[in-house]
């Protein structure tokens, strides 16, 4: 691969930082990642005007077909990410524009396609994804919950779990087991949207550890809806599932905000002294930190990578998993140097003891997620050793 | 014995405070004499003085059973003995007898306070000074990240006196002490942590703690207990840690199997263990080296810089074997990977430890 961009995709890059900069002076105070988006009102409204700000430049359609009002490249839109992660920016739905998108150009009909891409690309509705149930997780094919088809209804019955944002999101793109009896388990899911105002919807909060309101679970009890809104062939919703190679894998957002990160630390240890010294000048710290610089740019390399092959059309299944593994544990030695670093003021909560507004005592907490989100890291490694290394499958 | 009995104590009487403290940040007073009916706020000081009589080693299996259940109750604890610890070895004999009884019975809740806003770790840069006039010390400055001190009522303070560190203790209802709003924090909620100001507090000639000067020496004494309880109460994190791993893995199934089957489940659960005794025994080591009264400086610096650094590891691994269920509320993993992270920094941080270890490896 060629790291080298052209200037045109330098200019954009710029443009995107620019912009992200500019939105991140009206961040909320102690706002950060997802939790900032879905946990207060006050980061959500923050949420949907940057993604009016991104949808009025053409932004939330970077990659698609232009006959979709899309606009650039999949590229572009990796750009992008690196510009939101570094600014700690939202505004990007990761489900609707993130993964649902996707997946409509890929499977869905020309009909769902024109309905539903239009409010993902103004960023006037938000998704939720309600795929994980309470006892289907990794092993998601063990669904149970039931759609059972009724005229040109599907009446949906049964519990989902890990639900990020559903208790904000405007509509759902759900797994619903439309087969009971498929000789595979794999068989008789079918994928379907609905909205979460629809009655039969009850959404509860699943507190994250630092008490933050990020997941659910939703109850779905005889919620109708209309047949017409599955997305590919009913039954076959489990393929539509394996168009996530489409996605946007490269964890390029996550990295960049690691770079932030790493840019407050040492800004942090040239600045404070102990001992009557800069920080910056203890042989430990400055040792730990240049660690982490380079793992940090190794998984820098390893994204772009992964985002080249994935413009090309060549990437791997294993290849996500892969950075996905080494980003998230990347992620959590980073959390640990910066409340290592810090002491004491980095496990305090916003307050006027705490360094940089509290937010290492919530990205240590944080740090914990990419690990085990989207499928653990055990799961992850098990894809690496299969597909990638062609070790036989386990069962 | 002991053990079983502190361990049947935990169990029952602490487990019904766990939020109250961890989700309600609050410390419940209720628990303080039932804590001192078990003799667990003195245990190795002399019954003379209102102790249990007993040793290190006993306070080291107090402190795992306790933590194991509720750590910053065991870390409430501690503060007890590392003050009770001061009075033992600096207070005349007068003094010992008014306030260890109290302290052992925890009618009176000690504090103790070296850290200042600029000094972290480094003695040398004390701010809080003493001032010797006819009939008191007046002492001046700010003590920061004080365990107990909203509601103490006796605090151990290190100042400069004359150039030097001596040590005082203070009765927290004298004119001039203060504390600021108590600190909201990640992990060890419910020990109460704030900040002690010290405008011109008066206190008594004889309230200064084995003489003028030379009290670093009394600092690092004091840390090796706080060391030692601090291990310890690593020790049931990592133990409960490893309880409820093992307690998810059987009752958690995953294709059509509990994922204790599983052999990535079965590395993490033997390193959980393999550390975990690793860490018990270094600690048990140390508890019985502080029985012998052999210069533990060291050997609580290895301990504690191990078993704070393993402890993270293990209930990181808990966690990771619980899944996303790790992460929620609903599990008490989340809460003891919370509050193992919290260790690292207390007591000296591990860059401190290994200063420490260094000056007194054989050269």
């Amino acid at each position: 691969m060629d790291f080298k961009l052209t200037d045109e995709q330098v200019k954009l890059r710029k443009e995107f930082f620019d912009v992200c900069e500019e939105l991140a002076k009206q961040r909320p105070e102690g706002f950060t990642g997802l939790e900032g988006v879905y946990d207060t009102d006050e980061g959500w409204e923050y949420h949907l005007w940057c993604a009016k700000e991104f949808a009025k430049r053409g932004w939330l359609a970077l990659g698609w077909p232009s006959e979709y009002g899309g606009q650039g490249t999949i590229m572009d839109k990796v750009f992008l990410a690196e510009a939101t992660g570094y600014h700690d920016v939202p505004g990007v739905d990761i489900f609707g524009e993130g993964m649902l998108a996707p997946t409509l150009f890929a499977v869905a009909s020309e009909e769902i396609k024109r309905e539903f891409l239009p409010s993902i690309a103004s960023g006037e509705r938000m998704w939720c994804e309600l795929w994980s149930e309470p006892n289907a997780g990794s092993d998601l094919a063990a669904l149970t919950t039931s759609a059972v088809r009724k005229g040109d209804e599907y009446v949906i019955n049964g519990q989902k779990a890990w639900s990020t944002g559903a208790h904000r999101a405007h509509w759902a793109f759900a797994l619903v087991r439309t087969d009971p009896h498929a000789d595979r388990k794999q068989k008789g899911i079918t994928f379907i949207l609905f909205d979460m105002k629809t009655p039969g919807v009850t959404v509860n909060p699943l507190l994250y550890m630092d008490t933050g309101h990020l997941y659910n679970e939703v109850f779905l009890d005889d919620v109708r809806v209309p047949a017409k809104n599955i997305v590919g062939e009913e039954n076959e919703g489990w393929r539509v599932t394996q168009t996530l190679a489409a996605f946007e894998r490269s964890n390029l957002g996550a990295i960049m905000a690691m770079h932030r990160q790493l840019e407050h630390l040492v800004d942090y240890c040239n600045e404070t002294k102990v001992k009557g010294e800069p920080l910056a000048r203890n042989p430990l710290i400055r040792n730990r930190l240049a660690q982490i610089a380079c793992e940090l740019w190794a998984a820098h390399a390893l994204a772009y990578r992964i985002a080249d092959a994935q413009s090309k059309n060549e990437m791997a299944l294993f290849d996500a998993s892969a950075v996905k593994v080494f980003s998230g544990e990347l992620q959590a030695r980073m959390a640990q140097l910066g409340t290592d670093i810090l002491g004491p003021y980095g496990q305090v909560k916003q307050s006027k003891w705490a360094s940089f507004e509290g937010l290492y005592e919530k990205w240590y907490q944080q740090s914990f997620i990419l690990n085990i989100s989207m499928g653990t890291n055990e799961i992850q490694r098990n894809i690496i050793a299969w597909y990638g290394l062609g070790l036989q499958r386990m069962k | 014995m002991f053990q079983k009995e502190v361990r049947r104590f935990a169990e029952a009487e602490l487990t019904p405070l766990v939020d109250i403290m961890d989700r309600e940040n609050r410390f419940p007073h209720e628990i303080r004499p039932k804590l001192a009916a078990m003799n667990l706020y003195g245990i190795p000081f002399d019954p003379m003085y209102g102790g249990a009589g007993s040793d290190h080693v006993s306070l080291t299996l107090a402190q795992i059973e306790i933590a194991k259940v509720l750590a910053p109750l065991a870390m409430h604890m501690q503060l007890q003995h590392v003050v009770g610890d001061r009075f033992n070895k600096l207070a005349t004999e007068d003094q010992k007898l008014e306030w260890m009884p109290q302290i052992c019975e925890g009618t009176k809740v000690g504090c103790f306070g070296f850290t200042e806003p600029d000094t972290g770790s480094n003695p040398k840069m004390l701010k809080t000074t003493a001032v010797e006039e006819s009939d008191c010390f007046v002492l001046n400055g700010t003590k920061r990240f004080i365990t107990n001190a909203p509601w103490a009522d006796v605090m151990c303070v290190f100042a400069k006196l004359e150039g030097d560190i001596s040590l005082f203790f203070v009765e927290t209802d004298l004119p001039g002490f203060s504390t600021s709003p108590k600190m909201d924090k990640l992990g060890l909620r419910g020990t109460d942590l704030s900040d002690v100001i010290l405008e011109d507090v008066r206190v008594p000639k004889d309230h200064l703690m084995g003489g003028k000067g030379g009290k670093f020496d009394a600092l690092k004494d004091a840390m090796t207990i706080g060391k030692l309880c601090l291990s310890a109460q690593c020790v049931g994190l990592m133990q409960a840690s490893l309880e409820e791993a093992i307690k998810y893995s059987m009752t958690r199934m995953h294709f059509d199997e509990p994922i204790f089957n599983l052999q990535a489940i079965h590395w993490l659960l033997a390193e959980m263990a393999s550390r975990l005794e690793a860490a018990r025994w270094l600690t048990y080591r140390a508890g019985f080296l502080k029985d012998q009264g052999i210069d533990t400086i060291k050997d609580l610096a290895i301990t504690k810089l191990f078993v704070t650094s393993t402890a993270v590891d293990v209930c990181r691994w808990g966690m990771q074997v619980h899944g996303a269920y790790g992460i929620s509320k609903e599990y008490k993993i989340e809460r003891l990977f919370r509050d193992a992270k919290m260790y690292e920094l207390l007591e000296g941080t591990s860059e401190i430890q290994r200063e420490l270890i260094v000056r007194r490896l054989p050269r």
